[in-house]
């Protein structure tokens, strides 16, 4: 009986393994060849013509609301929008990729390593020969220029659009006062012990921040701080915003400012800095645009990317989700972390492909001494 | 020779193939099979998978060495056992009084108090656990400081970020509210000749409790306890709020944290969850080999259903059993309340603390209505199939001799041993991988199969357990007074096991409008439900908005309940 | 005579090893009242089951009349629903969740009967049960007499051709027992309808019904009439589970003239008893065999007088008040013998009897070796 039982099953496995795999698509148009260098007219017609486009982002609302507005510039494009984390979606684009379901056009989302998995994996399609607009183009418009936009090696398929420095850490300076705390290396006083709250150094913003000490401080004050310092982490930003702000660990590691500046939104004052640094990280956190191979609306998807990266637009997004944009003509909307296009050379840009093996060095080190 | 006539309408021929019985049976088995097995053996097979560094694939044994010697796992493993064990002794004495008192005694009020256990049941944790830190804080809780002052107390007295503290939050939300709800199916099914029997014996009520209602209801009850356990490895939520600062980890916690990295790492993760599975596997066949081996009726044809007098202790028992109701609703209410309604939550020194603007912004959300339909189509979508296999599931697994029955049992248990962000990905493949099911990726249909079979377990397990209650002869005396298999489920079978299937509809209900990990691989802007808005909030840190959404779905859930009952109270064994 | 209404033909069920039911063969006819006793374990309720349909058999064939219910050899099985038979279960399996009148209305509403017809049907049956007025309550509100009353009205309601009954009245108090065993009888001959029993209880069974099979280990040992079985055991299985026996061991001294044997007592009864002899042969002569006769058959005599053919000398030991009679235990010899005194007797204990042993009340049987 179990014999029978197994065979059916086998049968049956077999039976779908076989028949999945190599299935034609349903909803793909035929490949475009790239149209660098054609006409943006008639890139917008045929975008209309597709109708819709694709689009990942994040899951915020503010983010959601903003890219969706592209449908108010162009009305005979629909956005179809689904918020995903990055750790819930590219799994499952590989996965669908896998059985020959290609259903998205661009991702927004910051340049972790997933990214340029895909890459190597023939998923993404380069964005930089399809930026057609003047204003995108314009080399003194951005932050470094061009080239620095492109986090991948070859500067051509993760572009970031925002660019703020990412400090290490933040202290709450109504129970930490400034004398007391002045420099990173001060926070291996035994004094802080217990004081210190780290986000999940897994990914994210927490990786980044151990990632950083690594790059600047070396490994022996990284190792000194994980195993010395009792650092708590915590697994999701309101809480370690709260118990920041609430002073319980005055001391945050990883942590991106509009997390605590939502607490004084709602008229709470705080008083909270970063620690200042001899060197910093820039990052584009999430503010990152990716362009996928085999696009379903792949015309829709090129005006997108160069509407997304207009003044107008990229002032309207960096004042609702409080992030600076790489453009260097749009408002700054937060001042502290503003990098400064004169010391360009002094940020590391902790994003980009060329820090990977540092980020990995500084995830396995984070999960050796963190239990 | 006298000429013989045949009933050819009727009867028909038995031969050596299977009859009509053992097809329907085997076509069950193989759905069911499949659905389960396949996504389950490419988990399996995925981790085996080792990535390289040079992101090629190799197979080996890399994933599970992980997944064994992740720094902590061995406190993890200590801790989930400990935690499991506390919450266990401490939940089930109280539960199994708590129902023994709504379901056989006499006391006032049992109709409508039991309702508040479900209402505590329907409330989501997250914004209770938050309340349970505004309260137990060691340094701002309210209930501390008021110590304090009361008191002159250097330091107050309760930690809610320790083990008790985590054990106490288990206790109020969820540990005892669901051994109630689980269990009272089982004890309205109590012939009361048994509990009078020992009474004359001269057994006091809460010895009864322990020498015959239990031993009579071993099988719902390990079937509870088993849940149970298996929710605990499975949950991680509390242990994620309270745990870090006393760096206190669950084997949940080690699964999902797996998972978080970057890349995540799926195949260490589902070499912990396969692990579940394979120490479940032993009490699974435990509470097999307990249902089989004796005789479970307690429903005959010669049911008595007579209550069991109080007298003196009627209205003390009455007080105690409310307050505990109370408890476990009004407090978290409150706090659901307070996260709503307050600009920040826990944050009372604002200049202008509350506000309304959480819940305009919610329901102004132009994705809110559409979630809000997805979850209704989604929760309805779930019941209506849970309804329909879940019984015909346990049927086979308990009255029929179908060789496979056992077989089909034990797959039953599948779904909750494997924790719902592991499932997701084999749902994943599942969906995209089955030629069948492969145009369905996307829609709502894909995510009611996945919520349908995440529940499945506690939906066949309860009500197979309830038809052990059963007497065979009910069903017997249909079939010789005329009434056909189908007439029988319907007029007899199914009325019987309406109070279960009642508990088992609302939540699988829940269940599915809460689900998130199961399905958070599967969603689409087409098919998005309330619940992956609220995660979308608290991924955000906006635990106020996240609340909102969650009082929603309590409310759409509470409406439900009460339906059902006014439902389910009409029909069903009368006492 | 009437004809027959339920045939079994070499019927049998197995358990793996175990054969539940043998190769059973019954004939039972129209209207009759027919019980099939036995001990637990015999087989009696399972073969009522395999009649019913809820069990299916393994050999041989099931008919009612001419129509085949049930036959292994030809593949045929009709399914209980389609049987048209009535039956009461041993827990009366009434429904918890219907009241009375749904549960005796259940068998019509399957069949489509409804409306005007289905109450008038429904009523009459409860009012033939002595039922009438009960219909509201719910099944669980009743006692046991009258949850039997309402199994029984169920499986009468819709006029079936048979009636079923396993064990109907082992869960009644012995006042009501006796009572619907009367009300019972009463019934079926009102109705006509053929019955079908099981029981364990042979008084049951000696006093209800018309014909009786009694059973052992899955066959059948004896078909016949009450008194047949009584009187004229066929095997002493038998003859010990039907009424209580005396029995005595001995050996064939000697055969007589006239069909008549002489069997030597063993033991410290030096007596010979005269026996009718319809089975022993010259060469049986010695062969050890058992004497037995029915309690109500041994005769007291007073004194020593007259014939001293088959009566034997002994003591009265114990005499039990049993409230209409006495239960006397005798001791002959080395023996202890039971008999029954009605309450008037004069005989009282530690006196010495006669008893007498008439020929044509013994009966003797081989002893296995």
């Amino acid at each position: 009986m179990w014999l029978r039982f197994l065979l059916c099953l086998i049968l049956t496995v077999a039976l779908a393994a076989c028949s999945s795999g190599s299935q034609p698509d349903r909803a793909s148009a035929p490949r475009v060849p790239g149209s660098a260098g054609g006409d943006w007219d008639s890139l917008v017609a045929a975008a209309k013509r597709e109708g819709k486009v694709v689009v990942s982002g994040p899951t915020r609302e503010l983010w959601r609301t903003q890219l969706v507005a592209f449908e108010q510039a162009y009305p005979e494009i629909q956005v179809e929008y689904i918020g995903a984390n990055s750790r819930d979606f590219w799994p499952r684009v590989f996965r669908e990729r896998e059985f020959g379901q290609y259903l998205w056009d661009l991702r927004v989302g910051g340049p972790d390593p997933q990214v340029y998995e895909a890459r190597d994996r023939g998923a993404l399609d380069p964005i930089r020969p399809f930026l057609l607009l003047p204003e995108v183009l314009d080399e003194t418009k951005w932050f470094g220029g061009m080239d620095r936009m492109f986090f991948d090696r070859e500067k051509k398929y993760a572009l970031g659009f925002v660019s703020y420095i990412s400090f290490v850490a933040y202290v709450n300076r109504d129970v930490v006062p400034e004398t007391e705390l002045r420099s990173l290396r001060d926070l291996l006083h035994p004094r802080w012990r217990g004081k210190i709250v780290l986000q999940d150094p897994r990914g994210g913003a927490g990786l980044s921040a151990v990632e950083m000490l690594l790059e600047v401080y070396g490994e022996s004050l990284v190792r000194d701080l994980l195993t010395n310092q009792e650092v708590v982490v915590a697994n999701d930003l309101r809480q370690q915003a709260e118990w920041l702000v609430r002073g319980r660990y005055p001391i945050a590691l990883g942590i991106v400012p509009d997390a605590f500046l939502s607490f004084q939104d709602q008229g709470l004052e705080i008083n909270i800095q970063p620690i200042a640094e001899e060197t910093s990280a820039i990052a584009t956190g999430t503010g990152g645009l990716q362009f996928f191979e085999r696009a379903p609306h792949p015309n829709a998807a090129k005006v997108f990317m160069n509407w997304l990266l207009t003044r107008a637009v990229q002032t309207h997004l960096s004042a609702a989700t409080r992030m600076n944009s790489r453009r260097l003509d749009v408002p700054v909307v937060h001042e502290l972390t503003a990098p400064d296009p004169e010391r360009l050379e002094s940020y590391i840009p902790s994003q980009v492909e060329e820090m990977v093996p540092i980020r990995e060095q500084a995830q396995r080190l984070a999960r050796e001494l963190l239990p | 020779m006298e000429t013989e006539t045949v009933k050819r309408g009727f009867a028909f021929r038995i031969s050596h193939q299977p009859d009509s019985q053992t097809l329907w049976c085997t076509a069950v088995l193989g759905v069911v099979g499949f659905l389960l097995l396949y996504p389950l053996s490419l988990l399996l097979w995925n981790s085996f998978q080792v990535a390289q560094p040079n992101r090629e694939v190799a197979i080996g044994l890399a994933n599970w060495v992980t997944a064994l010697t992740e720094p902590g796992m061995v406190a993890a493993i200590l801790n989930t056992v400990w935690l499991t064990l506390v919450l266990q002794l401490i939940s089930f004495p109280v539960a199994i009084l708590i129902v023994w008192l709504l379901a056989r005694t006499d006391l006032p009020g049992k109709d409508w108090i039991d309702f508040l256990f479900w209402i505590a049941f329907f409330a989501p944790s997250l914004p209770i656990t938050l309340g349970w830190i505004l309260l137990l804080d060691p340094d701002f809780g309210l209930v501390n400081q008021s110590l304090k002052a009361v008191f002159s107390l250097e330091q107050g007295p309760f930690n809610v970020y320790s083990f008790w503290g985590i054990a106490w939050v288990h206790l109020a939300t969820r540990s005892v509210v669901v051994k109630v709800i689980l269990l009272t199916p089982f004890l309205r099914n109590l012939d009361s000749s048994f509990e009078e029997a020992s009474r004359v014996s001269g057994v006091g009520p809460l010895r009864t409790i322990a020498r015959v209602v239990v031993p009579l209801l071993l099988p719902a009850v390990l079937v509870v306890l088993l849940m149970s356990v298996i929710h605990l490895l499975e949950s991680f939520e509390i242990e994620q709020v309270l745990g870090p600062p006393s760096q206190f980890y669950v084997y949940s916690t080690m699964i999902y944290r797996l998972l978080q990295f970057e890349p995540p790492e799926y195949g260490a993760a589902t070499a912990l969850a396969v692990m579940i599975l394979a120490v479940m596997t032993p009490l699974i066949l435990l509470q097999q080999w307990v249902s089989r081996s004796r005789r479970y009726t307690t429903v005959t044809g010669q049911f008595h259903g007579r209550r069991f007098p109080l007298g003196v202790w009627k209205w003390p028992a009455f007080a105690a059993i409310l307050g505990t109701g109370l408890f476990f609703t009004v407090l978290p209410l409150g706090f659901l309340g307070l996260a709503t309604f307050m600009r920040l939550f826990g944050f009372f020194n604002l200049p202008d603390p509350w506000t309304i603007d959480h819940w305009q912004r919610v329901m102004s959300d132009p994705i809110f209505l559409r979630s809000l339909a997805n979850t209704i189509l989604l929760a309805g979508g779930t019941v209506t199939l849970a309804m329909i296999s879940f019984p015909l599931i346990a049927y086979i697994a308990v009255r029929t001799r179908f060789r496979g029955r056992h077989i089909l049992d034990f797959l039953s248990w599948l779904p909750i041993a494997i924790p719902g962000l592991i499932l997701g990905l084999g749902f994943l493949w599942l969906f995209l991988g089955t030629p069948v099911l492969r145009p369905l990726y996307g829609s709502i249909v894909v995510l009611i199969l996945a919520a349908g079979i995440s529940s499945m377990t506690l939906g066949v397990q309860l009500v197979k357990t309830n038809l052990l209650q059963l007497g065979q002869e009910l069903e017997e005396a249909s079939w010789v007074a005329g009434g056909s298999w189908f007439y029988t489920v319907r007029r007899v079978i199914l009325p019987m096991l309406t109070p279960v299937l009642v508990t088992v509809g609302l939540v699988a209900f829940i269940s599915a409008a809460r689900n998130i990990a199961g399905i958070a691989l599967l969603v689409t802007n087409q098919n998005r439900p309330l619940a992956m808005l609220q995660l979308d909030y608290m991924v955000d840190g906006r635990y106020e908005a996240a609340a909102v959404v969650g009082i929603i779905v309590l409310l759409l859930t509470t409406g439900v309940a009460l339906l059902a009952r006014l439902f389910g109270l009409r029909i069903g064994i009368r006492t | 005579m009437n004809e027959t209404i339920l045939r079994l033909c070499e019927v049998s069920r197995f358990y793996g090893p175990v054969r539940a039911v043998s190769r059973v063969s019954l004939e039972i006819r129209e209207g009759e009242l027919f019980a099939l006793l036995g001990p637990s374990g015999c087989g009696k309720s399972t073969t009522l089951r395999l009649v019913t349909g809820l069990e299916r058999p393994d050999e041989g064939e099931i008919y009612v009349r001419n129509e085949v219910l049930s036959s292994v050899p030809r593949r045929i099985f009709v399914p209980p629903h389609k049987r048209n038979m009535g039956m009461v279960f041993q827990s009366y399996a009434i429904w918890p969740h219907l009241t009375v009148f749904e549960n005796v209305a259940y068998p019509l509403r399957a069949q489509g009967v409804r409306g005007r017809q289905l109450e008038k049907k429904v009523h009459n049956v409860l009012e033939l049960v002595g039922l009438a007025g009960v219909g509201d309550r719910p099944g669980p509100l009743l006692s046991g007499g009258q949850q039997q009353r309402v199994a029984l009205a169920r499986a009468l309601v819709y006029e079936p051709q048979i009636l079923l009954l396993d064990e109907p009245f082992s869960n009644l108090d012995a006042k009501l027992r006796e009572q619907m065993r009367l009300e019972l009888k009463q019934l079926q001959r009102r109705v006509g309808i053929t019955v079908v029993f099981v029981t364990h209880d042979q008084e049951e069974a000696l006093s209800l019904s018309d014909r009786i099979a009694v059973m052992e280990s899955g066959e059948v040992a004896q078909v016949g009439l009450p008194q047949e079985l009584y009187e004229r055991p066929g095997r002493p299985f038998i003859r010990d589970f039907l009424g209580k026996s005396v029995v005595l061991q001995g050996e064939v001294a000697r055969l007589g003239s006239d069909h008549r044997a002489e069997i030597q007592l063993v033991g410290d009864l030096r007596v010979t008893l005269a026996v009718p002899n319809t089975t022993f042969s010259s060469d049986s002569v010695g062969q050890r065999v058992l004497v037995a006769i029915r309690p109500e058959d041994i005769l007291v005599e007073e004194g020593a007088a007259g014939d001293s053919c088959n009566r034997l000398e002994g003591t009265i030991a114990e005499m039990l008040f049993l409230g209409d009679r006495y239960e006397c235990h005798i001791r002959v010899g080395g023996q202890e013998i039971i008999l029954y005194f009605p309450r008037s007797t004069p005989y009282r204990e530690g006196q010495p009897v006669r008893v007498h042993f008439p020929p044509s009340a013994l009966s003797v049987w081989k002893q296995k070796q």
